[in-house]
């Protein structure tokens, strides 16, 4: 106990974790689990649990970055829990945006092309973000949940085969539909 | 000749993985033909920069943040840390 002491060895006093860094890792686990109480949940434990490692981070690098390495890995434990207790047969079954953007004989039957200039300046990303984000919502979760470790957190198509229990052309499958539905919806959002 | 669906299927699969050496001369060739597909092609890449090179972080977007109650009671929880 005692009020906020200076720094140790990079480690911010914990009194102040929760303002510093809270809202960041809150929303980081928001975005990729789209569930409050699951995401104030994994703060938590990202917290506690980095009480428990303090020891581990000995002032190598950045205290946020540290951190939000703890998140990740939580976010991905409740992703892969939750993918292993939800029907996967409802997400197959959900409809193939496919069918919806291609004819019979397989041409295009919209264009793909209008949607996602390059946003550049802060506001058109915010812009872009709360598009894409509504859209990502329209997913079966574990599609989005796929798309978003895969395109936002870089994971590989490997390490996502093996959190995920996932042969690779199931993988491929949901990662094309995620593509194809985004595709869609983002041009409906910008030119709808 | 690949169908537009098909080449879709495979420019997506291009993104995680390297395609074998006829496969990619034969989406090339189809890109170059149709503007669709091309199009599709530029989106996805561009889409994957865009999100993979953080330049759209969303955690610096996103306007939600940590309820009062919780941040409070986190709060509380590190407070009282056993020492
Ligand atoms: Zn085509």
């Amino acid at each position: 106990m005692g009020g906020a002491k200076p720094d140790k060895e990079g480690v911010p006093d914990p009194d102040v974790w929760v303002d510093r860094y809270g809202d960041q890792l809150y929303r980081y686990a928001l975005i990729r689990l789209r569930d409050p109480s699951l995401a104030e949940e994994v703060v938590q434990d990202t917290f506690l649990s980095a009480l428990k490692a303090i020891d581990q981070f000995q002032g190598r690098g950045d205290f946020g970055a540290w951190l939000m390495g703890i998140c990740k890995r939580r976010v991905i434990d409740v992703l892969r829990a939750r993918s292993r207790t939800t029907h996967i047969e409802a997400d197959e079954d959900s409809t193939d945006p496919a069918e919806r953007l291609f004819d019979r004989t397989g041409k295009w039957r919209v264009d793909p092309g209008q949607w996602l200039t390059t946003p550049d300046r802060e506001v058109e990303r915010a812009e872009f973000w709360r598009m894409l984000d509504k859209c990502l919502q329209k997913l079966p979760p574990r599609h989005a949940a796929l798309f978003t470790l895969r395109e936002l957190d870089g994971l590989s198509t490997e390490e996502l085969c093996n959190e995920f229990g996932i042969t690779r052309s199931n993988l491929w499958v949901i990662l094309h539909r995620a593509r194809l539905a985004l595709a869609d919806c983002l041009r409906n959002y910008l030119y709808g | 000749m690949m169908s537009c669906r098909e080449v879709s299927e495979l420019v997506s699969r291009s993104l995680d993985e390297k395609l074998p050496l006829i496969v990619r001369l034969k989406v090339r060739v189809h890109l170059l033909m149709c503007r669709m597909c091309a199009t599709f092609a530029r989106r996805v890449r561009q889409l994957r920069e865009q999100l993979s090179s953080g330049r759209i972080a969303p955690e610096s977007v996103l306007d939600a943040s940590l309820p009062a109650a919780t941040r409070e009671r986190l709060k509380q929880l590190l407070k009282n840390r056993p020492a």
